[in-house]
């Protein structure tokens, strides 16, 4: 896709997303109403503005500029994020995090064995530092 | 007045209060280190534990931290391109650019120095405006508190992007994320989709990760170089501070306009180093290399994120109003020990008040010493291979995120704002006035509110209210002017008929 065509969808994206905010407002109590309705009203007009500016310098100017030219890279490389997030709602925070950082380290990164079980270790033993020290909570998974 | 400040200095430096200043700058610098968590965060941690405590102790170790969050935020804001704090997001247009270049320790330096700076002129301008600020901030009304966050947003909304359609939309689009939960006027919760989650808004920490650290993960990994392009760090920390000396009247200036901007309450924190950079980016000369990794671009807001402490404490001890949430728990540390903030601080409490003023200053200066000997090994991040950095990353961020309310909708909204995130970067839009405008919305129509039921629209005809307008309109025209004349510069330089 080229980029041009990208920011027309997103500007578009935000627009129709403008325009369902001015509707929803419409369900508020007057009071409330006011300022979301002001700030989406000025927000869809001004997604239009760009939408044109958009759209009349690519019909000046022809870009053909990618969006991105390692699409494919980052939807694997996003997929391991995500991927984690979903493993942390299913096994819980601490097994979750031994099992990506394994994976990523051994796979991704082509640590040997050894590295990968000495910056594992490392991990560990900071998030237990932070635990014990800073009180923070972790996510909980579905069954840890 | 100067004598009982002479007399504290002996107070903040007995051995125990010094070594609670000293664990406070610890933490302090950890949190600002950690993106994610704000010196709000570090407040909440810390407040449990100032219950009965001294209040000379207690306030060393609140100060303390306080004081260098946006020193050691400074790190990720210029290695990663992070937002260490919500106060160091400026700091990335240039200082990212910098690291890029392989001058991360130039850039770290020059923030450090400038940080110090800023922080004792904080301090000293808290100190000289003790006697006068009382009635400036009494004759501040909701109308130019509201007119107050709209010059905010005009300045940075114009200023961050390149088109300023796009700058306001961004804007407009971080007010519309900052309007999700309750309504300030009435009980009403608004596009919450009864997910009890959005009943408190999104938490603005929140909105920087996924904004700012997402896309910097996912674009390490692709494109498979270290964050500094260049084989070495030539930049030296000491190059940096030549730098903070010879841009320092900017020093001087960003310093006292972070704590004016500061003492305004409601303007908060994460404004005042966007209004210094666009001040900076305005009011100097050659400024077309702003954002491509200019120091003064550093320079400018590491001095007014310091010095804002030092103006936000105004309010705070004055007046007891909180101008952010990390004054806002303060004040609660305060009434935790048993100290009632108001006109008693200038009075019964003074020594009390030059104690923070003394631990403001000292812990600037002990915090950026610290940081500086630090740089040259914490530079060494930069030149890290991507793949070994983004896991540990990865793990801190998400541990981040999930810190600010923790619910899981704070992984699910970091996700998500990160993908917009990503989506902007691809296509040249600026991230940072969202921020600026979701952290403004809240404010903006509390005031505008108040100033409607009071005054209805008489409230538009006030002076103070003209002035501000006057003032929004002289940025907006100026920043027209200039977009204008880079755009003829940009087409003479390619030779193009203009």
């Amino acid at each position: 896709m080229r980029r041009t065509t990208a920011s027309l969808l997103f500007a578009f994206f935000i627009f129709i997303g403008c325009l369902w905010l001015i509707i929803e407002s419409f369900s508020f109590q007057a009071t409330a109403r006011y300022f979301p309705l002001t700030v989406a009203t000025l927000g869809a007009a001004f997604s239009f503005l760009v939408f044109v500016q958009t759209f009349m310098k690519d019909r000046k100017e022809r870009q053909e500029t990618l969006f991105h030219e390692q699409f494919g890279e980052v939807i694997k490389y996003a997929g391991w994020l995500i991927g984690y997030i979903v493993l942390i709602n299913i096994a819980g925070f601490i097994p979750s995090t031994i099992i990506y950082m394994i994976t990523f380290l051994y796979f991704v990164t082509q640590m040997k064995i050894h590295q990968v079980a000495v910056s594992l270790g490392g991990t560990l033993v900071f998030l237990f530092v932070l635990q014990e020290f800073v009180d923070i909570e972790w996510p909980a998974g579905m069954f840890f | 007045m100067l004598e009982t400040l002479v007399e504290t200095l002996a107070i903040v430096l007995d051995g125990s209060r010094l070594l609670y200043m000293l664990l406070g700058i610890s933490i302090g610098l950890t949190i600002g280190l950690l993106p994610g968590l704000s010196g709000t965060v570090g407040m909440s941690i810390l407040l449990p534990f100032v219950y009965g405590m001294d209040p000379y102790a207690g306030m060393a170790l609140l100060i303390g931290m306080v004081a260098v969050v946006h020193t050691g935020d400074t790190f990720p804001s210029v290695l990663l391109g992070i937002p260490g704090s919500s106060g160091s997001q400026a700091t990335i247009m240039d200082g990212y650019p910098l690291a890029k270049k392989g001058q991360a320790a130039r850039a770290l330096g020059a923030a450090f120095f400038s940080s110090m700076i800023g922080g004792v002129i904080g301090g000293v301008i808290l100190f000289s405006i003790i006697p006068i600020v009382r009635p400036v901030i009494l004759s501040l009304g909701s109308p130019e508190l509201f007119m107050l966050a709209l010059l905010g947003l005009s300045m940075v909304g114009i200023l961050a992007g390149k088109s300023p359609f796009i700058g306001i939309l961004a804007g407009l689009f971080g007010m519309m994320l900052g309007v999700i939960g309750s309504a300030p006027s009435v009980p009403e919760y608004r596009y919450t989709f009864d997910w009890l989650y959005l009943y408190d808004g999104i938490p603005l920490p929140l909105v920087a990760l996924g904004l700012f650290a997402f896309p910097v993960l996912i674009d390490l990994l692709v494109g498979k170089k270290s964050i500094s392009e260049s084989s070495a760090l030539s930049g030296k920390w000491f190059e940096g501070v030549k730098d903070t000396v010879k841009h320092r009247w900017l020093v001087l200036r960003s310093s006292i306009l972070g704590a004016v901007a500061g003492f305004i309450p409601g303007l908060g924190g994460s404004v005042v180093d966007w209004l210094s950079y666009g001040t900076a980016k305005q009011t100097s000369k050659n400024n077309e290399t702003f954002g491509e990794g200019d120091i003064r671009g550093v320079i400018a807001p590491e001095s007014s994120n310091n010095a804002k402490e030092g103006g936000s404490l105004i309010p705070t001890l004055m007046f007891g109003i909180p101008g952010s949430g990390t004054t806002a728990i303060l004040l609660g540390g305060l009434l935790l020990m048993g100290v009632e903030a108001g006109p008693r601080m200038v009075t019964e409490e003074l020594s009390l008040t030059m104690s923070i003023i003394w631990t403001l200053v000292i812990a600037n200066i002990i915090g950026a010493a610290a940081c500086l000997i630090l740089t040259r090994p914490i530079s060494r991040f930069s030149l890290i291979s991507p793949s070994k950095l983004v896991p540990f990353l990865t793990i801190i961020l998400i541990v981040g995120a999930y810190q600010t309310s923790q619910h899981w909708g704070d992984l699910l909204l970091f996700v998500l704002l990160g993908i917009i995130g990503w989506i902007m970067v691809q296509l040249d839009w600026p991230r940072a006035p969202i921020l600026i405008g979701f952290v403004l919305a809240l404010a903006a129509e509390r005031y505008l509110w108040i100033s409607v039921s009071r005054f209805d629209w008489e409230w538009v005809y006030r002076p103070g209210v003209l002035i501000i307008a006057g003032i929004i309109i002289l940025i907006f025209g100026s920043s027209y002017w200039i977009s204008k004349i880079g755009a003829l510069k940009g087409a003479k330089a390619k030779g193009g008929n203009v």
